[in-house]
C-alpha cells in the first residue's frame, strides 16, 4: 500500500510541475520572459550619446584622435583637422589592419546635410618594389628603408553619396511613405490585466508585505520570496495572465507588421539607386612610390525599389498624403508576383567610371644610379550585375555576380589596354560560411592572376567573423 | 552577448519622481512608439519624432501606476540604444536603469515597463 502511495506521488509531482510554467524558484521577470522572450541585448558600457550636444560629439572625436599610437606629422595633421570640424563630426572609427592604420568618419556640414565620408590611411613604408629589386644589396635596401617613417605614405579620400527621394538608402527621405504604411498597424497597448497586477503589487508594498515593502524593482524577486502561499499564488496567477496577454499582443503586432509589408519596405529601400562620388590622393615619399590621384563615380541599384513603387499606378495620387490608401497600395504592390520575384532574385546592377593618375618621376639617391618611375593614366569603366540564382528555405542561397571592366591605359610601357571579366557563383553553406567559385578572363595573359592562360578558375571559402559583445 | 529582459517593473517609486528616457540611433532608420497608460487607462502616445535621439521625461505622481508598451520597428541596420531610468525628487536614481541596444530589421523589438508609485495616501 505504501509503495502504491509513493508511486502515485511520484506520478503526480511531474504532472503538477508541468501545469505550473512559473515555479517558485523563478523571478517574476523570468516568468514574463518565458512567455515573451526578449530579442534585446545589454547596452554598451559607454554612456548614451546625446546627439543634440555638439560638445559631447566633440569629446568623442577627441577620444578617437587620442587613440592612434602613431605620433606623427600625419597624426598631428589629422588632429588639427578634427579639431577644426569637431562640432560637426558625427562619428569616427579607428582600425588597424596589418600594415595600415585607418581613420574614418562621417562629416555632416549641417543637421540635414548628406554625410561626406572621410578616410585617412597611414601605411607602413616599404621601398618601391621595382626600385628595391634594382638595388645591389640588402644592406642598401635596409639603409634606405631606415630613412623612412610612418608619415611617408598617406592616403586621403572623400566619398559623397547624396541622400534624397531618388538616390540613397536612408529612411529619412521616405519616412512619409513609411509612416503611412505603419498607420495601418494599430499601436500595441499594455496588456489589459497589467494594471491589475501593478495595483496588487502596490497594495502589497503599502501593507508592508515582504519582499515588496522595501523593493525598488522586481528584477530579482522570486515567487518563493512571497512567504504567504495564498498571496504567492495570487501574484503568480496575475503574472501569468499579463505574460500570456503580452505574448499574444506582441505576436499580433508582429503579424500586422509583416502583413503591412514593412519587411518588404526594407528590401525596397535597400534597392534604391545609389550614386557615389569619390576622390582620393596618395602622397608618398619618392622611395616608396609615385603619388596617385583618383576620381570615381559609381551608380548602383536594385530593380524593384521605392522609386518603382512611387511611380506605380497603385501609389500615384495616394502616397503619401492619404495614409490608409497608401498603406493598402503598398501592401498590394509588394504582393504582386513580379515584385515578389524581383525582390527574391535580389537583382543588382552597378556601373563605375574611374580615372587614375600616377605621377612620373625619378628616384635620385647619392651613390645609386637614378631610377625612373613611369607614370600613367588609367581610365576604367566597369559593369556589374548580380542576382540570386537558387533560393532555399534555410537561407542557403546561391548567388551569381558578373563583372566586365575595360581599362584604357596611357603612358605605361608595361601594360596595354585591357578587358577583364569575372563571374563568381557564391553558395551560402551556413550563416557564416560561403563557398565562392569564380572564373576570371582577360584579353592578356599577364592580367589573369596565377594562370598561364587568359582564363583562370578559383575556388575559395569565405568565413564571416561574428562580432560579439562581452 | 548578454541579454536584457523585455520587462521592467519599478515599484515604490516616490511621488514627483521623473521617468527619464533617452534613445539614440545612427542612422535613425527606425520607428519607435510608446503607448502610455495611467492606472490602466490610455494616457499618452509618444512617437518617433518625440523620442528618437532625444530625452523624454515623465513626472510620475503618487498613487498612480504607469504602464508603457514600447515597440521599435527597424528599416535598416542601425545601432539603437534605449536608456530608461527613474530619478527621485532629490535627483538620485531609483533602483537600476533599464538599458538595451537593438539593431537590424525586419523584426520589431518590444519592451513593457511599469512604474508603480508608492501609495502614500
Amino acid at each position: 500500500m505504501r509503495a502504491l502511495i509513493v508511486i502515485a506521488l511520484l506520478a503526480v509531482t511531474p504532472l503538477a510541475a508541468q501545469s505550473n510554467p512559473c515555479p517558485d524558484n523563478l523571478t517574476i521577470v523570468e516568468c514574463f520572459e518565458k512567455f515573451a522572450p526578449t530579442t534585446l541585448r545589454a547596452a554598451e558600457a559607454a554612456a548614451v550619446t546625446d546627439r543634440a550636444a555638439a560638445s559631447e560629439a566633440a569629446d568623442v572625436a577627441r577620444e578617437v584622435t587620442g587613440v592612434p599610437a602613431v605620433d606623427t606629422v600625419a597624426g598631428n595633421a589629422t588632429r588639427d583637422f578634427l579639431a577644426l570640424f569637431a562640432a560637426a563630426v558625427e562619428n569616427a572609427d579607428f582600425s588597424e589592419d596589418g600594415d595600415a592604420l585607418t581613420l574614418e568618419w562621417n562629416l555632416r556640414l549641417g543637421a540635414q546635410a548628406d554625410p561626406v565620408k572621410l578616410q585617412a590611411i597611414v601605411r607602413r613604408p616599404t621601398l618601391w618594389e621595382a626600385f628595391s629589386t634594382s638595388l645591389a644589396s640588402d644592406d642598401e635596401r635596409d639603409r634606405l628603408l631606415g630613412t623612412l617613417d610612418d608619415r611617408d605614405d598617406l592616403t586621403l579620400s572623400a566619398t559623397y553619396a547624396p541622400e534624397n527621394k531618388r538616390f540613397g538608402r536612408r529612411l529619412a527621405p521616405h519616412r512619409d511613405i513609411f509612416s503611412a504604411i505603419l498607420s495601418a498597424v494599430p499601436n500595441r497597448v499594455p496588456a489589459p490585466s497589467a494594471d491589475e497586477l501593478d495595483a496588487l503589487l502596490q497594495r502589497l508594498a503599502k501593507e508592508g508585505v515582504p519582499p515588496f515593502e522595501d523593493a525598488d524593482e522586481l528584477d530579482t524577486i522570486k515567487f518563493e520570496d512571497i512567504e504567504d502561499v495564498t498571496l504567492r499564488e495570487l501574484v503568480r496567477e496575475k503574472v501569468l495572465s499579463v505574460a500570456r496577454q503580452t505574448r499574444d499582443m506582441r505576436a499580433e503586432f508582429d503579424r500586422a507588421i509583416v502583413e503591412a509589408g514593412v519587411d518588404r519596405f526594407s528590401e525596397l529601400l535597400n534597392n534604391q539607386p545609389q550614386l557615389y562620388f569619390g576622390c582620393s590622393a596618395r602622397e608618398r615619399e619618392k622611395l616608396i612610390g609615385p603619388n596617385e590621384r583618383k576620381l570615381t563615380i559609381t551608380y548602383e541599384m536594385g530593380f524593384v525599389n521605392i522609386n518603382t513603387f512611387r511611380a506605380s499606378d497603385l501609389a500615384k495620387g495616394v502616397c503619401p498624403d492619404r495614409a490608409a490608401e497608401c498603406a493598402a497600395a503598398f501592401a498590394d504592390y509588394v504582393g504582386q508576383p513580379d515584385v515578389i520575384a524581383g525582390l527574391d532574385a535580389a537583382n543588382r546592377f552597378a556601373i563605375t567610371f574611374e580615372h587614375n593618375w600616377v605621377d612620373e618621376y625619378d628616384i635620385v639617391v647619392e651613390n645609386i644610379a637614378p631610377f625612373h618611375v613611369q607614370g600613367s593614366t588609367v581610365t576604367s569603366g566597369s559593369l556589374t550585375y548580380g542576382r540570386i540564382l537558387h533560393q532555399s528555405a534555410q537561407q542557403r542561397d546561391g548567388r551569381i555576380d558578373v563583372k566586365l571592366t575595360y581599362d584604357d591605359i596611357k603612358n605605361d610601357e608595361d601594360h596595354d589596354n585591357r578587358w577583364i571579366g569575372s563571374a563568381i557563383y557564391t553558395q551560402k553553406l551556413t550563416d557564416t560560411l560561403s563557398l565562392p567559385i569564380g572564373v576570371v578572363w582577360a584579353n592578356h595573359e599577364a592580367d589573369v592572376p596565377a594562370a598561364d592562360d587568359r582564363v583562370s578558375v578559383h575556388v575559395g571559402l569565405i568565413y564571416k567573423l561574428v562580432r560579439t559583445t562581452p | 552577448m548578454s541579454s536584457v529582459p523585455s520587462f521592467k517593473k519599478w515599484i515604490n517609486v516616490r511621488n514627483n519622481s521623473t521617468f527619464v528616457l533617452t534613445t539614440s540611433a545612427d542612422p535613425p532608420d527606425l520607428d519607435i512608439t510608446i503607448e502610455v497608460q495611467k492606472d490602466g487607462q490610455p494616457d499618452q502616445t509618444w512617437t518617433t519624432e518625440q523620442l528618437l535621439n532625444r530625452t523624454k521625461r515623465l513626472r510620475v505622481k503618487s498613487p498612480h501606476r504607469y504602464q508603457l508598451a514600447v515597440d521599435i520597428v527597424f528599416v535598416n541596420k542601425t545601432e539603437f540604444t534605449f536608456d530608461a531610468r527613474i530619478e527621485k525628487p532629490d535627483g538620485s536614481q531609483h533602483g537600476s536603469p533599464y538599458r538595451f541596444t537593438a539593431n537590424k530589421p525586419p523584426t520589431a523589438h518590444h519592451a513593457d515597463i511599469s512604474i508603480i508609485t508608492r501609495d502614500e495616501e
